[in-house]
């Protein structure tokens, strides 16, 4: 018996093996195909905690000669308690030969001690040509767990309860596609119930993802403060002649502002999903292209970020704060008359403001001659809030999502409109202040701090 | 760290844990040292060297403001102290040029030092340092680098320049110690250009104002500005009757007025500690106080680096490594599944072979399936799913006893995947009758036990089996239910 607990994950060929192997190991690189024959040869995803490996799993061919195999077995079997050591001589006799290459190739670790996760799909009907594989399973003696992966539907995950229950110790549903998290860590709980041994590695390993997990939130929470304050702050500037024409270079310096933006974003979320292990997500950027609906389409900022009411609110805060700063400043003699009109001033300003973006200016004498000409930062006070809007979205979408999945990220603006009412009004009120700060690109290192603390609560939050 | 920003996560991570874990005892580090150790491991030959050209460029810089200080503390002194042997060094030019023009000064730079969080609420406050910091001879390293050589001017621009956000702190009281430097130079430099004039000359101190001050006045001046040595050293401490003796009118043409020029050098002890006190005391205060403060901003530098945190999480989190090291191979999802399919009538009647397991024989099942396939039959068996081997191998001889150019359908189920052992029975079917003999795969689809059209991703499937055979001679044959005969 092999000391690391180890997992054959075996079954009838094109039933989510290989997407239950790629879900459990965090791996989006697994091939997961809707056709059959996917996989060819046992595969080992050990898990590793600092080099220490604490289960491994296998991800195997499906049965294609069952029946035949059996009979085999059958017919070399004297007595019972034999079983296991008849399945090893079948191994042994056909290893390498053309016969039996994808039955060798699955039982060859189960008899070297693993453990066994046969899975079915609960969306497709029970048969009985399912029932020669899980005889010969069972021939192993081998501690054994079933998964129903309903894949598409659930129609017959009950039927097949009752035929699985009959083989198995242990039957769970488990949907490769659609797993959190917590159902993730809950079935490998249950691999380490197949044997004593392996509960205590399970359990360990079951912490250290969960810890895991936790860096994970810390981590994407952290780069995501520093590309909104680094997208807050940004400009760029192009030292012009003196007798240069400034409209001919403003549309170039504009485009190359935005795409400057738009490409820090898009590293932004880059990190997000290496941070998140869906380091193959990389390459499917068209999938990635539907989430964007593009940065800069401010029809869209509205959704992404405050709504015109809302923001014009939130800029008579701003503005009434700078008009409460006149009224320290005057020792409260003007009665408070700053503060109104500062509120009013705000309000009414980003209302008609609302369809602006950044500011373009041309300044200053160079000491050699020429002038300044600068894009950005962009003043819009909705901008903070959209950045965080999409990040926090697209942040979601990669921390729940399972590593089988190979669809395209899709975009549900219906469900992203919330995100700022569902904060409690604590919580809303400290996020107003950091964008009142990030809009102003105030003390940039504090903020930074205090957006990360806020985003590692919101993180937690959702999480729960 | 700005080397690791285009790097992602997956990369950083295994070589920082790696590091962390390189050192024995990782547990027992400080986080300091933790992030010193890791940046001993990080270190390349260029860093050294940029390190060593900052060094080098801010000593440059340090000896250059101190030689301008030198120079200026020289050349001042020579301008007060201008005496031709005639007149007198008036004393009033002193005490208002090195005592209180060097404490404004001074009162100036502490207030240009003042943190912003002391000013946040004084309205201009901000623009007021900002303008006071403008004039600080500091600033003079930027006339100082273009004179260096192009290594220690891109030292200094790293430091200074490029990375000026993340290094504003050690940026500020870098600037202000030299600053102070040229202080401290600039006063050490007067007070010995003090000390050499009166050990090489005869000065003759004096005072002199068109104001009527009382020679009393002026003593309380003296008093007050000898308070810090008053006590320690009396003799620098003028007295009335020598402040009296010094008073001097020009249109007496500096005549020593019946008092001996000797007594008009006792002054000398006064001024130089006056210089000692009010020029060069403060500013080497201050000058150590720069110093402590740009100490303590390279400590909080390190501690508020952006990225620290998320650098000591990569160090501190286990590295946990769940995917494969290899990945399978040829995988021929992308190859499209050739249509070999039809769906037509069939005019030659089929020997069928019931390979799905169904209830199939005598059933209206059979009817729909028929119908569906626009078949008809001639023969009908039962083999694969729930029979036994033996069961197949009896089929396989029954149908070679049938004519050898009888096409054969397969009845399947089309949402299982096709097997191996479908293969090895087509295989050994093939071997009896006529290798040109039709074989058709009749894949169907069950709901509620009615017929069904099959998937389109199960027919793609069985038209990828049917491919894999490579026989020319196999179809795909679609059951489109309700199809007219």
């Amino acid at each position: 018996m092999s000391l690391i607990p180890r997992f054959a994950v075996v079954g009838h060929p094109n039933k989510g093996k290989s997407s239950i192997v790629a879900t459990l190991a965090l791996d989006d690189s697994v091939a997961v195909a809707r056709s059959s024959g996917t996989t060819r040869h046992s595969q080992s995803f050990p898990m590793k905690v600092d080099g220490q490996i604490l289960y491994e799993l296998i991800d195997t061919p499906g049965f294609q000669r069952a029946r035949k195999a059996l009979a085999w077995l059958q017919n070399e079997e004297k007595k019972i308690h034999d079983r296991p050591e008849v399945v090893r001589r079948f191994v042994d006799h056909w290893q390498g030969k053309d016969a039996f290459v994808d039955e060798c190739e699955l039982l060859r670790p189960i008899i070297n001690g693993a453990g066994i996760i046969y899975v079915v799909d609960g969306s497709r009907p029970y048969g009985a040509e399912y029932q020669a594989e899980m005889e010969i399973l069972r021939w192993t003696g081998q501690p054994s767990m079933a998964l129903i992966n309903p894949i598409g539907s659930d129609e017959y995950v009950e039927d097949w309860r009752t035929v699985l229950n009959q083989y198995f110790k242990i039957t769970r549903v488990f949907n490769a596609m659609t797993v959190d998290f917590y159902k993730r860590t809950e079935i490998l709980n249950a691999f380490g119930q197949l044997q004593e041994s392996w509960r205590q590695p399970l359990q360990q390993a079951v912490g250290s993802l969960t810890e895991m997990r936790k860096n994970q939130h810390q981590l994407a929470a952290a780069e995501i403060a520093k590309m909104v304050v680094k997208m807050c702050a940004f400009k760029l500037e192009k030292k012009i002649s003196s007798t240069a024409e400034p409209m001919k270079y403003q549309s170039a310096l504009a485009t190359k502002f935005f795409n400057t933006l738009r490409k820090l974003e898009k590293k932004c979320r880059r990190q997000v999903q290496s941070i998140y292990q869906h380091t193959h997500l990389h390459s499917q950027e068209d999938a990635i292209e539907l989430l964007d609906s593009d940065l800069f389409r401010l029809k869209d900022w509205y959704l992404w970020g405050l709504n015109k009411i809302q923001l014009s609110a939130v800029s008579a805060a701003a503005g009434a704060t700078a008009g409460l700063a006149v009224d320290a400043a005057v020792g409260g003699a003007s009665l408070m008359l700053g503060a109104v009109s500062g509120g009013i001033i705000g309000g009414a300003g980003s209302w008609f403001m609302a369809d602006k973006i950044a500011r373009q200016k041309i300044s200053g004498i160079l000491p050699l001659g020429g002038k300044v000409l600068t894009y950005g930062p962009v003043t819009n006070r909705n901008f903070p809030y959209v950045l965080l809007g999409r990040a926090l979205y697209h942040r979601s979408l990669i921390a729940d999502r399972p590593h089988a999945q190979r669809d395209q990220l899709i975009l549900q603006q219906t469900d992203q409109i919330a995100w700022l009412s569902r904060l409690n009004p604590q919580r809303r009120k400290q996020l107003d202040k950091l964008c009142n700060h990030l809009s102003q690109a105030e003390s940039p290192v504090e903020t930074r701090k205090s957006l990360v603390v806020w985003l590692e609560q919101t993180i937690r939050h959702a999480e729960k | 760290m700005s080397r690791d920003d285009g790097l992602e996560f997956s990369e950083l991570h295994p070589r920082d844990r790696a590091i962390a874990l390189s050192r024995a005892d990782p547990e027992g580090l400080g986080t300091e040292e933790q992030l010193s150790y890791w940046l001993s491991k990080l270190v390349t030959p260029d860093d050294q060297r940029i390190a060593t050209e900052i060094a080098s460029g801010h000593r440059l810089i340090g000896i250059g403001l101190g030689l301008l200080g030198v120079l200026l503390g020289w050349l001042t002194i020579m301008g007060l102290f201008q005496y031709d042997g005639q007149g007198r060094v008036n004393l009033v030019y002193l005490v208002v040029v090195l005592v209180g023009l060097q404490l404004s000064l001074t009162g100036l730079t502490i207030i240009a030092m003042l943190p912003q969080s002391m000013t946040r609420w004084l309205p201009g406050f901000k623009s007021f340092q900002q303008l006071l910091r403008w004039f600080s001879p500091g600033r003079l390293q930027k006339l100082f680098s273009r004179f260096m050589p192009v290594t220690e001017r891109d030292g200094i621009s790293q430091l200074l320049g490029r990375h000026q956000k993340i290094y504003t702190r050690i940026g500020k009281w870098q600037i202000f110690s030299w600053s102070q430097l040229f202080g401290v130079a600039f006063n050490i430099a007067a007070l010995l250009s003090v000390f050499v004039l009166i050990a090489t000359r005869d000065v003759a101190f004096g005072w002199s104002s068109t104001l009527d001050i009382d020679p009393t006045s002026i003593l309380s001046v003296t008093n007050f500005l000898s308070w810090p040595w008053h006590a320690w050293l009396p003799a620098a401490v003028p007295d009335l009757p020598l402040i009296e003796a010094s008073h001097y009118f020009r249109l007496q043409n500096g005549a020593a007025n019946g008092v001996s020029p000797k007594v008009l050098g006792h002054w000398w002890p006064f001024v130089m500690l006056c210089l000692a006190f009010y020029g060069l005391l403060p500013r080497l205060l201050l000058l150590l106080f720069c110093k402590a403060r740009l100490s303590s901003a390279y400590v909080q530098t390190l501690q508020h680096f952006p990225g620290r945190k998320e650098l000591l999480t990569r160090l501190n989190s286990a590295l946990i490594e769940t995917r494969a090291s290899e990945h399978e191979s040829n995988v021929d999802e992308g190859i499209p599944a050739i249509n070999k399919s039809q769906h037509q009538r069939i005019s030659e009647a089929l020997i069928l072979i019931n390979w799905a397991g169904l209830k199939v024989e005598n059933t209206r099942l059979l009817d729909e399936i028929l119908a569906a396939g626009q078949l008809t039959m001639k023969a009908m068996f039962k083999a694969g799913t729930n029979c036994s081997l033996e069961d197949d191998e009896q089929v396989i001889a029954e149908v070679g006893k049938l004519a050898a150019d009888t096409p054969i359908g397969i009845i399947l189920k089309a949402w299982e995947p096709p097997l191996g052992e479908l293969a090895d029975f087509i295989a050994d079917l093939r071997k009896t009758g006529s290798p040109q003999r039709l074989i058709y795969l009749l894949p169907l689809a069950l709901k509620s036990k009615a017929l069904v059209q099959v998937e389109n991703n199960d027919l793609q499937e069985w038209q990828r089996f049917s491919r894999q055979l490579a026989d020319p001679w196999i179809t795909v044959h679609q059951l489109v239910p309700g199809a007219r005969i």
